[in-house]
């Protein structure tokens, strides 16, 4: 199923900013070099027109207090400004880089020393030193643009650095470091290419920072000497008659800004080239929502007979709108929940099992995502909600646990604080009356001296009491349906049959509804009242757990069982793998969505999706379903398979 | 843990010796000689020989840091040979204009770069994150005379609101001393305010793709919490260190806006000694700068420890 709408590629281009700022620079450029020969009256003649006048056809940006021609002093000065900026930036780069990338290839000894000496100098005034040597050794463009580029070198070697650490590890540096490429052969042809990029988009933020400091020198009348004139000497010249004739400041000034914010423009845009995504804590408004392609509602749900069950899920979808069209992470989902039972999910990684339960929670990351269908607690839609209604549900009635302990807590609160928060906000305790909950919560999830524990930060505990707090706390505020995501996976096996107990206790002694996603088959065996099994974000088989694991119908969930250990009776049995790969969920195949990896897929499953159909109290989308009649496959009709 | 500080201890002690070494040894680096650049070139020779010896300049380079490092110790400079008053003096003088500078310029900056970047932040691509970043694109690419100047024609030119220049001692008028300091203090908390904002938004985007984040959520917790108490604490590592950074060259005064607004702070000192070639008050003002750089820096690294518990228990 391809998406409905077509999706426009999202563009990486340089965008109209950078565009303007490239050409800003090539023009102020493009004068300094042709500014003797440009129509222009001479820099430093005087009374080239009437003194303090404003911008007119003969001097377009006016005249200084000496009637000499703004527009020629501004051209000739960049020829100062530009010089300088280049030249140092370059002079930096080729004392600091060396140094940079010695010190993150070599690292050790030599990366200490080089650093330490580096931190030296960095302690020293670079403005004041830069006066001082101008003082005292005179102020040429010369002495200026070494000044400048030398004291620009230590952030050359701490940038140069950074960026070859991280390339120095590495595997194709390592592979040829392996091969036997000598240090400065590996440096230069591996390292250095990948160490291009962000020193060409730093040289024009230091190009940017070297025209202010050259200004701030001129400004302070110590660049060039005049005759010549210097974009910060002509502003500092222009204080004098700034209460007269505003543009002897505003013309210096404003080309001076233009040329420096080109300069950051570029270097910065150069630098995201390396782009990561962006997105916030909530999506970004955008003007025009109807701009983006919108999931379809699945088929319009019709309220149901009889007591609305505790949770329930109908038609749920959603999509990430990326650079390649929507990618449906949950393609249709429901399902229904009630109370003291457990619902599991299984699937490979990728089935979009963790998306829906962030789907069912409203938790879907900032931007660019879309959820359609609807969830209803207790028969009362949350997708209704804004976010105010849904946080109010949320931790009172809804809680999570997540797959990784080590993750899951904030690393800079202590335990007692992210306990005692939940309490604190939603059943509005005070602190002493939430910290004895807290006390009883850890202690009744397993955790010797709580007390102490709450004082702690989570970086104390081992994986397995971390989890066992991120649980605490997700049943702090009594929740009715409580979503473990994985919550074992990244545990010791001998933590993971405790934690997994602690759950079932305690569904089972708080009456709460439980929704297990796990791709252990036999977690999910022991502990699963009801199983849904899902491909390639669809459910493609559900119903109870015995009858699923003992007589499974769809043939994914088939494979899945027998590339399942402990399930598989005997265990000398030889375990299967599921041949290739789940399927790209921005372009899914046609027909079953199984079907490039299925042995028993025939013609019709590659152009027919099989529904969802219901039978026996459970359901299955299947053409070819295992344990029915059809079940011997004439192999006449079978596609060649493994996609 | 006593083993640590002692490491750092020797650590700093080591660097502060070399940052000292260093500012005598530039000094005697400048080109000319000293005594001449001193009395002037019609000094004659009985003059300059006197000058030489006094500053010691025919001793061995060590013998004369060792002096000099044993005067710095105990607080004494040298007397300047221009104005004749202790260089100790003048700078310890010209300090808390300096210091008042720079906390006005902090405040101001921090205040309003953390809300922010964390509205930034919070919708990232949004239309105000966009504006704001904007915005500090535009700050930042303003140098501090230019926009110094630009506040001094609004504020004390076409509206005189405020002094243009000049530095009134709190002592003397609180009042009058705050509005001597608001123009240069916002000039400088300007281009600082848009290079925190960006820092702090960039790492508060890379905290809220946290798992603890997404949980913190699943909690009920709002966004305003969430923002202020899990994310900021753990986003501001950075921040903290270029504004230690910040504080450490600060030291030295804004020698561009204590020149634009006239105040006596250290960086004005230092570009008049510079000017008329005060030896003395620029190596003792070199010196001060460096140290109070590496002593700033120094209390950021312990920072650090109390931002992370992480670090705190590592060392």
């Amino acid at each position: 199923m391809r998406p409905d709408h077509p999706v426009q590629k999202r563009r990486r281009r340089f965008g109209w900013g950078f565009r303007l700022a490239a050409l800003w620079i090539v023009l102020v450029v493009g004068a300094a070099l042709a500014a003797d020969v440009l129509p222009l009256p001479h820099y430093d003649a005087t009374l080239a027109g009437e003194p303090r006048t404003g911008p007119s056809l003969a001097h377009p940006l006016g005249t200084d207090g000496l009637g000499r021609d703004m527009l020629s002093r501004i051209v000739h000065g960049a020829r100062v400004s530009l010089g300088v900026g280049i030249g140092a930036a370059l002079l930096g780069l080729l004392v600091g880089g060396p140094l940079g990338l010695l010190a993150g290839y070599r690292r050790g000894r030599t990366d200490r020393a080089i650093m330490t000496a580096n931190d030296i100098v960095l302690a020293f005034p670079a403005l004041v030193l830069a006066l001082a040597v101008v003082a005292f050794a005179g102020s040429g463009v010369r002495n200026i643009l070494l000044v400048l580029g030398l004291l620009g070198a230590p952030a050359w070697v701490r940038l140069i650095r950074g960026v070859t650490l991280s390339y120095a590890q590495r595997e194709f540096v390592t592979a040829a470091r392996a091969l036997g490429a000598r240090g400065g052969t590996v440096m230069w042809r591996e390292i250095s290419p990948n160490v291009v990029m962000p020193a060409v988009s730093y040289a024009f933020t230091v190009m940017a920072v070297i025209v202010v400091a050259e200004g701030s020198l001129a400004f302070l009348g110590l660049s060039v000497q005049a005759p010549t004139p210097t974009w910060g000497g002509m502003i500092n010249e222009g204080r004098s008659t700034m209460d007269t004739a505003v543009h002897t400041v505003l013309a210096p000034s404003a080309v001076m800004f233009l040329t420096v914010l080109a300069f950051n423009l570029v270097g910065d845009r150069l630098q995201e080239m390396a782009g990561y995504r962006q997105s916030g804590l909530e999506p970004a408004r955008r003007k025009r929502p109807a701009a983006r392609p919108v999931l379809e509602d699945a088929v319009p749900v019709a309220p149901r007979e009889g007591p609305a069950p505790l949770l329930e899920a109908a038609g749920l979808r959603t999509a990430f709108v990326t650079e390649r069209g929507l990618v449906r992470a949950v393609d249709g989902v429901s399902f229904t929940l009630e109370r003291g039972r457990t619902l599991a999910i299984v699937g490979e990684s990728g089935s979009g099992k963790s998306m829906l339960i962030r789907s069912v929670l409203g938790l879907l990351p900032p931007g660019g995502v879309e959820r359609s269908g609807r969830v209803r607690l207790d028969g009362r839609d949350l997708t209704d909600l804004g976010p105010e209604g849904m946080r109010e549900v949320l931790g009172t009635r809804l809680a999570a646990v997540f797959q990784d302990p080590m993750t899951a807590l904030n690393p800079v609160r202590t335990v007692g604080t992210q306990v005692t928060e939940p309490l604190r906000v939603h059943r509005g305790m005070s602190r002493s009356e939430a910290y004895a909950k807290a006390e009883e919560l850890l202690a009744s999830v397993g955790i010797p001296e709580p007390r102490r524990v709450l004082r702690g930060y989570p970086h104390q505990l081992s994986g397995g009491m971390r989890q066992r707090v991120t649980i605490a706390m997700a049943l702090s505020c009594d929740p009715e349906v409580l979503f473990a995501d994985e919550p074992t996976t990244a545990l010791d096996v001998t933590v993971q049959k405790q934690i997994l107990r602690l759950l079932h206790r305690e569904r089972d002694g708080r009456d709460m509804a439980m929704v297990l996603v796990s791709h252990d088959l036999a977690v999910v065996a022991e502990h699963a009242d009801e199983v849904i099994v899902m491909y390639a974000g669809r459910v493609v088989e559900r119903g109870p757990a015995d009858v699923l694991f003992t007589a499974p119908r769809m043939r994914y969930t088939e494979a899945l069982l027998r590339a399942a250990p402990d399930l598989a009776a005997p265990s000398h049995t030889r375990l299967e793998v599921i041949d290739g790969r789940p399927p790209d969920l921005a372009d899914p195949p046609a027909g079953c969505r199984f079907h490039p990896r299925c042995p028993f897929a025939r013609e019709r499953c590659t152009t027919e999706e099989p529904p969802l159909t219901e039978a026996d109290g459970r359901s299955y989308a299947c053409w070819y379903p295992a344990g029915t009649p059809t079940e011997p496959a004439d192999l006449e009709g079978s596609v060649p398979h493994g996609g | 843990m006593a083993l640590v500080a002692l490491r750092r201890g020797a650590q700093l002690l080591f660097v502060l010796l070399a940052v000292t070494v260093l500012a005598f040894w530039m000094i005697t680096l400048l080109p000319g000689d000293p005594a001449v650049q001193i009395l002037g070139y019609g000094g004659d020779e009985a003059a300059l020989a006197k000058v030489r010896n006094d500053l010691g300049l025919d001793d061995p380079f060590w013998s004369r840091y060792l002096d000099w490092l044993g005067g710095a110790v105990t607080g004494d400079l040298g007397t300047s040979y221009i104005s004749s008053i202790p260089v100790a003096e003048s700078l310890t003088g010209r300090l808390p204009v300096t210091l008042e500078l720079l906390l006005l310029s902090q405040v101001i900056s921090l205040g309003l770069a953390i809300p922010a970047g964390l509205a930034a932040a919070r919708r990232a691509g949004g239309l105000l994150d966009r504006t704001l970043t904007t915005a500090s694109f535009g700050l930042l690419s303003t140098p501090v005379f230019v926009s110094g100047v630009v506040l001094i024609m609004i504020f004390a030119v076409r509206w005189p609101l405020l002094p243009a220049t000049g530095y009134t001692p709190f002592g003397t008028d609180p009042l009058e001393n705050l509005r001597s300091m608001l123009l240069p203090s916002v000039t400088l908390a300007a281009g600082q305010l848009a290079v925190y904002a960006r820092l702090l938004r960039a790492d508060l985007i890379a905290t809220l793709q946290e798992d603890y984040i997404t949980l913190a959520r699943a909690r009920g917790l709002s966004p305003r919490r969430i923002l202020w108490r899990h994310a900021l604490r753990p986003s501001a590592i950075s921040l903290v260190t270029v504004v230690g950074l910040n504080l450490g060259a600060l030291i030295g005064g804004a020698v561009i806006i204590e020149t634009l607004f006239g105040l006596p702070g250290v960086g004005r000192l230092l570009v008049e000694a510079i000017l008329s070639r005060d030896y003395l008050v620029v190596q003792g003002g070199v010196l001060l700068v460096a140290v109070g750089y590496v002593l700033v820096n120094f209390g950021i690294d312990l920072l650090y420890g109390a931002l992370d518990p992480r670090i705190r228990h590592a060392s």
